[in-house]
C-alpha cells in the first residue's frame, strides 16, 4: 500500500517544496537541558560463547556530535545475585568477552549492571527463558501467498507451547545452500514473513506471544520471498528463539518507532527500554533449530 | 380516582384543552420563491404569545378566543402584521418578502432574532449569504470553514475544514445534510468542504445543551439544509474561480406545487494541466492526470395541500486523483500503468412533511448514505509474447439506511412538544483488498477478519420546550440503542437526559443553563493532523466501548440595541473511552486488524466562550473569543499520565467583519489568532544496534530520538488575516460579482509541524514547516 501514501503525500509535499524559504524555517524550541545517561544494549542467547555490550551515552537533541563511546566503564553480568563476568571494553562502543561457557536456558535471572564516572549507574535484570522444541516445520515453494497478493514460498513451522506461563517468541530461517557440489556450503539469513493474525512481522522476522494458545500445539504458517531452484542444495535451519517479555515489548515499539520515524503526522512513539536509570535494552534468549532437507 | 384527577391536571395544559382557545398553524414562506422559512417568528402583541416555525416552516399558535395582532418577522424580510379575530381554528399562511433594499445593500436584517428569547443555548445559525462573505481559500466559500471562526470551534491544521467543537474531535459531529450524516466532509484532504453554499439555505451549529432530538455524537450537531427550489420562477447562479465554477438552477416544475434545485461544481486543475503534460511527452509516451472533485446537490419538492408535502433531496460528490501512463515501443511491446483513487459521499432523503392537525406536525424521513473510498491500480506489461497483467483494488467505506418519524406538537404557546424515534442500519467495509495477478485471483480482507460489519442504531426521544413565566425549560431524553450484528453480536444501550434552563432576568438579559449527555457508537480511524479519504468508520465492538459523554453549561445573553447580540458562556465536558491510535501507529496503514492500532481513554475540556455579533446594518459581522483547556489521559500513552490534546488552544479569537460600502463594494476581512498546537518533540537520542538477524546475532547501528512528554511543546501562535472586496453590479439580465481576495495577506508563516533536522552548517536544530503563504484570488460571480 505504500503507493497510496505517496499519492496522498504528493499535494502536501508539493505544496512544500515550492519555495524553501517561505515554507521551511528554523525556529528556535526551548527544550530542556539533557543530562547524559547510558545507553547500553545486550542480546544475549542461551548458546553464546560471546558476550557482547554495546555502551554509549545519550546527548541532547541539539548536540551536533554523535552520542560519545563510553569507553571506562565497569561492566558486569550476575547471575541469580553473583557476579559471573566482568566484561572489558573491546572498542567501537563494544564489551567483549569471548570464549564463555553459554549460559544455557536454565531458569536463572541475570543482572546486567554498567557503572561509569560521571553517569548514573545502571541495571537491568532478565530471566533467561526456556528454549521450546520444534516438533515439526515444513518447506513447500510458491505455497502460499502474502497480504499484496505475492507468490511466495510457505514456512511451516509447529511446537507445543509451555502451560501456565507467558511464552514469547522470533521466529526466524537461514538457508545452507551450495552453489556446486565442490563448493563449500554457506548460510544465508533468510527474512520470514507471516499473514497470520497473531503474528508481528519485523521485515527480518516474526515475534509472537501465546496468549490465544496457552499449553496447546500451534502452527504458523510463514513466508519467504527466496528463489532456491537455482541452488544445487539449500536445506533450511528454521529456528524458535524464546524471549522475555521486555524483548516482546521492544520488537513492538521497534515497530512503532520505525512508523512514526520521519513522519510528522503520525504520533512518535518510544522505544521500549529495560534499562533502570537509562536507555536501551537487555535481552535474553533461547533457541531451538529445526533443520528442513529440500 | 385521585391519582387520575391529578394526571388529569397535569396532563390538561399539554393536551391544550380548553373551551375558549383556538389554534392559528401554517406555513411561513418566502413570497418570491416559495421557500419554506425556518424559525420565523409570529408574536401576538394582544397576548404576549409567539412561536417559531419549524425546520419546513410550519408553526402553531393557540390562544384566547380574542382579537390578536399577529406580527411575522424573519431575517432578511420585512415584518409584517396582521389583524385576526380568533373564534375558530385557523390556517394561515405567509408569504414574506424580502426587503429587497436591504437584501443588496446589507446581509441582514429587519428582524430582531433575540438570543435572550430562546432556551436553547450553545446554538448558532449563520446566514448562508453572511457566509459567503467571508474571505476564503483560494476564493472558494466553505461553510466549515467559517465555523470555524465561532467561540467554541477550533480549526486543526493549517486550511483543515475539520471541527474540533469544546474539546471534542470531528469524528463527534453529527453532520447532517438535509437530516442525513455526511461521513465525509472533504475534499482535497480536507482543504475544501463538500458542502457547495450556493446550495445551501441554513446553518445551525449546536455546541452543547443538545435538545434530545439529536443523539449519536458527543461534541455536536450540524445541521445543513438545502435549499427546496423556487416555486414561482426559474433562477440561477453561479461562479467561476480559480480552482472550482459553480452553477445553480432553480424553479418549478409546477407552478406552486412542485419546484426543483440543482447545484452543481467541480474543480479543474486537471483541465488545465493536461495540455502541458501532454506538451512535454516524447513520442511513444502517454500521460493522463485525474485531478479534480466535483459534487452535485439536487433536491424536488411537491405541495401535495396544506397538508402534505413530500421532499426528496440527493447529493453526490467525488474525488477523483490518479495517473494513467503507457509507454509504447518500437517493437509493439508497451508497458501501461494506470492508478488511482477516487472517494466521494451518496446521500438521500425522502421527507414527507405531514400537518396531521393544527397542532400536531409530522415527519417522516427515509435516508440513505454511502461513503466510499477505492483505490484502484493496474499493470499491463507486454514484452514480446508475453503480457503481464496485475490489479490490486483496495475498497472501504461505509453504507446506512434510516427511518425516523420525527412529531411535532404544540398544545399552546406553553409547550412545544417533540418526539420520535429513528432506526439506522449501518454497513461498514473497512477495508478489502483485492489483487488479480494473471490467473490468480485473491480476496483478502486486511482489517476486519469478516469482511463487512453491519449493525442497527435504534433513538427513541421525547422533549419539552416550556414556558414557565420568566423561565423557559426544554426537558427531554434520549434513548438509543446499538446492536452489532454477526458472529460477534453485541448490544450497548443509552439513556441520556438533557435539559437546558432559560431565566429572563431584569433588562432582558437572559441567564441560561444546560446540560446534557451523549453516547457515541460509531467511531472514525482518523488521523488528528489530515483528513484523509482513508479515515475508516467503524463500529462499537466488544473490545472497543461506545463513547460517552456529558456536558454542562451556563451563560448569559442578551440583545443590545437592537443591532448586536452578546453572549458569554462557561462549559465542562467529561468524555468517556474516546479514541486515539497508539504511539507510532501508522494511520496509512491497513494491514492489521483496526482494533489493534487504537487505544481508548478519557478527556476533558472547559473553558469560557465570549461572542459578540452586530447582524445588521452596513457593517456586520462579530467577535469570538475562546478561553479553553483541553485534556486526554490513556492508560498505554504517556505512561498513563494525563496531557493536552493536540488542539489544546489556550486562546483563540476570530474577528470577522463585512462592510457595505456603498451599493457596488463591500470589503470584509477575517483575522483569526489561536495559541500554537501541543506537539510531542524529541528531547535526546542515542545509538543503538538493531538485531537484523536473530541467529547470528547481525546488526546495525541506529540513531534513536526519545520524545518527552507527550504534547508538552507548543508550536507558535497562528495568525492569519484574510481580506475580501467584491464589486457588485446589476445588469439588464442578471447580477454579478467580482470578488477579489487574499489568504494570509501578510504572509505569517504560520507552523504546520516542527521536525529535528539540520541547518546549512550541519547545526542539529529544529525546522518549522508551513503551508500557506499569502494566496490571492479571484472569482466572478452571477444571478439571474
Amino acid at each position: 500500500m505504500k503507493i497510496l501514501k505517496i499519492f496522498y503525500l504528493l499535494p502536501l509535499l508539493l505544496l512544500t517544496s515550492c519555495d524553501e524559504d517561505f515554507f521551511e524555517q528554523i525556529v528556535e524550541v526551548d527544550v530542556p537541558e539533557h543530562t547524559p545517561t547510558l545507553a547500553v544494549s545486550c542480546y544475549l542467547n542461551a548458546a553464546d560463547t560471546v558476550i557482547n555490550v554495546f555502551v554509549t551515552s545519550t546527548v541532547g537533541i541539539l548536540v551536533n556530535e554523535d552520542p560519545p563511546e563510553v569507553t571506562d566503564a565497569e561492566v558486569r553480568l550476575l547471575k541469580d545475585g553473583n557476579l559471573l563476568y566482568e566484561i572489558p571494553y573491546f572498542g567501537n562502543s563494544v564489551y567483549q568477552l569471548n570464549n564463555i561457557t553459554p549460559l544455557g536456558d536454565e531458569n536463572a535471572v541475570y543482572t546486567l549492571e554498567v557503572s561509569a564516572p560521571n553517569f548514573e549507574s545502571i541495571t537491568a535484570k532478565q530471566r533467561m527463558p526456556q528454549s521450546v522444541p520444534i516438533s515439526n516445520a515444513e518447506f513447500e515453494a510458491e505455497g502460499t501467498i502474502t497480504e499484496d497478493g505475492d507468490r511466495v514460498n510457505k514456512v511451516t513451522i509447529e511446537w507445543t507451547d509451555p502451560g501456565g506461563v507467558e511464552n514469547y517468541y522470533i521466529f526466524g530461517m537461514e538457508a545452507e545452500i551450495q552453489f556446486d557440489p565442490s563448493d563449500e556450503p554457506f548460510r544465508n539469513y533468510e527474512p520470514l514473513g507471516s499473514t497470520d493474525p497473531l503474528a508481528e512481522d519485523s521485515g527480518n522476522y516474526i515475534y509472537m506471544k501465546d496468549a490465544t494458545f496457552d499449553g496447546n500445539n500451534y502452527k504458523l504458517i510463514a513466508y519467504n520471498y527466496g528463489d532456491y531452484e537455482q541452488f544445487e542444495s539449500v536445506k533450511f535451519h528454521v529456528f524458535i528463539q524464546t524471549i522475555t517479555e521486555d524483548r516482546y515489548l521492544y520488537e513492538i515499539s521497534l515497530e512503532a518507532y520505525e512508523n512514526s520515524k520521519d513522519n510528522p503526522f503520525a504520533e512518535p512513539a518510544i522505544l521500549y527500554s529495560n534499562i533502570e536509570n537509562g536507555s536501551g535494552l537487555f535481552s535474553l534468549t533461547a533457541n531451538s533449530l529445526f533443520t528442513i532437507e529440500l | 380516582m385521585k391519582a387520575k384527577l391529578i394526571l388529569l391536571c397535569l396532563l390538561l395544559p399539554l393536551l391544550g384543552w380548553t373551551q375558549d382557545k383556538f389554534t392559528l398553524s401554517g406555513y411561513i414562506e418566502d413570497g418570491a420563491s416559495g421557500e419554506k422559512l425556518i424559525s420565523a417568528n409570529i408574536y401576538d402583541y394582544v397576548s404576549g404569545k409567539g412561536a417559531v416555525t419549524n425546520t419546513y416552516g410550519f408553526y402553531s399558535l393557540t390562544l384566547p378566543k380574542d382579537s390578536v395582532v399577529l406580527s411575522i418577522s424573519y431575517i432578511g424580510y420585512e415584518t409584517q402584521t396582521f389583524r385576526l379575530y380568533l373564534d375558530q381554528d385557523i390556517t394561515f399562511n405567509v408569504k414574506m418578502n424580502s426587503d429587497i433594499q436591504l437584501a443588496t445593500v446589507e446581509v441582514s436584517a429587519t428582524k430582531i432574532d433575540r438570543i435572550e428569547e430562546e432556551t436553547q443555548m450553545s446554538r448558532v445559525t449563520i446566514p448562508v449569504e453572511q457566509i459567503k462573505k467571508v474571505p476564503a481559500l483560494l476564493g472558494e466559500v466553505d461553510i466549515l470553514k467559517t465555523l470555524q471562526l465561532l467561540p467554541g470551534v477550533q480549526s486543526g491544521g493549517e486550511g483543515q475544514n475539520g471541527l474540533y467543537v469544546r474539546g471534542g474531535s470531528p469524528d463527534q459531529n453529527l453532520i447532517l445534510l438535509d437530516g442525513v450524516p455526511v461521513y465525509n466532509v472533504s475534499h482535497l484532504l480536507g482543504f475544501f468542504s463538500v458542502f457547495n453554499a450556493d446550495a445551501i439555505k441554513n446553518v445551525t451549529l449546536t455546541k452543547g445543551g443538545f435538545p434530545a432530538r439529536f443523539g449519536g455524537r458527543l461534541s455536536s450537531v450540524l445541521e445543513i439544509n438545502m435549499k427546496e427550489g423556487n416555486m414561482q420562477e426559474f433562477h440561477g447562479e453561479g461562479s467561476i474561480g480559480l480552482i472550482t465554477s459553480k452553477l445553480t438552477l432553480e424553479g418549478p416544475i409546477n407552478k406552486g406545487k412542485t419546484s426543483f434545485i440543482i447545484s452543481g461544481r467541480r474543480t479543474y486543475v486537471d483541465l488545465i494541466a493536461r495540455p502541458l503534460i501532454k506538451s512535454e511527452l516524447e513520442e511513444g509516451e502517454e500521460l493522463d492526470l485525474k485531478l479534480n472533485f466535483y459534487d452535485l446537490n439536487m433536491k424536488v419538492n411537491h405541495r401535495f395541500n396544506d397538508k402534505h408535502r413530500l421532499y426528496a433531496s440527493a447529493y453526490l460528490g467525488q474525488d477523483v486523483f490518479g495517473i494513467d501512463s503507457r509507454e509504447t515501443y518500437s517493437d509493439g511491446d508497451y508497458f501501461e500503468l494506470d492508478n488511482g483513487t477516487d472517494w466521494g459521499n451518496i446521500t438521500g432523503a425522502l421527507r414527507w412533511n405531514y400537518m396531521i392537525n393544527n397542532k400536531l406536525f409530522a415527519n417522516t424521513t427515509l435516508t440513505y448514505s454511502r461513503y466510499r473510498f477505492d483505490f484502484i491500480a493496474g499493470i499491463e506489461d507486454k514484452y514480446g509474447e508475453n503480457l503481464d497483467k496485475i490489479s490490486a483494488k483496495y475498497i472501504s467505506g461505509i453504507t446506512d439506511y434510516a427511518a425516523k418519524i420525527d412529531f411535532d406538537y404544540i398544545p399552546n404557546p406553553n409547550h412545544y412538544v417533540r418526539f420520535g424515534a429513528s432506526v439506522t442500519h449501518h454497513t461498514y467495509n473497512p477495508g478489502a483488498f483485492q489483487f488479480k495477478l494473471g490467473s490468480i485471483d485473491v480476496n483478502v480482507d486486511t482489517v476486519l477478519g469478516s469482511g463487512k460489519a453491519r449493525s442497527l442504531e435504534y433513538a427513541l426521544y421525547l422533549e419539552d420546550d416550556m414556558q414557565l413565566g420568566r423561565l423557559k425549560a426544554n426537558v427531554g431524553v434520549h434513548a438509543s440503542g446499538f446492536s452489532v450484528l454477526g458472529d460477534e453480536s453485541k448490544f450497548y444501550y443509552s439513556v441520556q437526559p438533557r435539559l437546558g434552563l432559560r431565566y429572563l432576568l431584569p433588562n432582558d438579559l437572559a441567564l441560561k443553563g444546560s446540560f446534557s449527555t451523549m453516547a457515541q457508537f460509531i467511531n472514525l480511524l482518523t488521523n488528528e493532523s489530515l483528513s484523509l479519504p482513508t479515515d475508516l468508520w467503524v463500529p462499537s465492538t466488544e473490545r472497543i466501548k461506545p463513547q460517552t459523554s456529558w456536558q454542562a453549561a451556563i451563560g448569559v445573553a442578551k440583545t443590545l440595541f437592537d443591532q448586536y447580540e452578546f453572549s458569554i458562556e462557561a462549559y465542562y465536558k467529561e468524555m468517556k473511552n474516546v479514541i486515539s491510535y497508539r504511539e507510532g501507529v501508522d494511520f496509512l496503514g491497513v494491514e492489521n486488524d483496526w482494533q489493534d492500532k487504537v487505544t481508548q481513554g478519557d478527556g476533558e475540556s472547559y473553558g469560557v466562550e465570549l461572542f459578540f455579533q452586530k447582524k445588521q446594518g452596513r457593517t456586520t459581522g462579530w467577535i469570538g473569543y475562546t478561553l479553553a483547556w483541553n485534556n486526554r489521559q490513556f492508560d498505554e500513552l504517556n505512561d498513563g499520565n494525563p496531557f493536552p490534546f493536540k488542539y489544546d488552544r489556550r486562546h483563540d479569537i476570530s474577528v470577522v467583519v463585512s462592510h457595505q460600502f456603498n451599493k457596488t463594494i463591500s470589503m470584509s476581512g477575517a483575522w483569526v489568532y489561536g495559541t500554537g498546537n501541543a506537539i510531542t518533540l524529541p528531547l535526546y537520542r542515542y545509538n543503538s544496534p538493531i538485531v537484523a538477524s536473530p541467529i547470528s546475532g547481525d546488526y546495525y547501528t541506529d540513531n534513536i530520538e526519545t520524545v518527552g512528554e507527550r504534547n508538552s511543546f507548543r508550536m507558535d501562535a497562528y495568525h492569519r488575516l484574510d481580506l475580501n472586496i467584491e464589486f457588485y453590479k446589476k445588469k439588464r439580465r442578471y447580477e454579478r460579482w467580482w470578488v477579489i481576495g487574499a489568504y494570509n495577506v501578510y504572509n505569517r508563516k504560520n507552523p504546520y509541524f516542527i521536525y529535528s533536522g539540520r541547518n546549512d552548517n550541519g547545526d542539529r536544530v529544529f525546522k518549522q514547516a508551513s503551508l500557506f503563504p499569502v494566496i490571492p484570488s479571484v472569482s466572478w460571480r452571477f444571478k439571474f
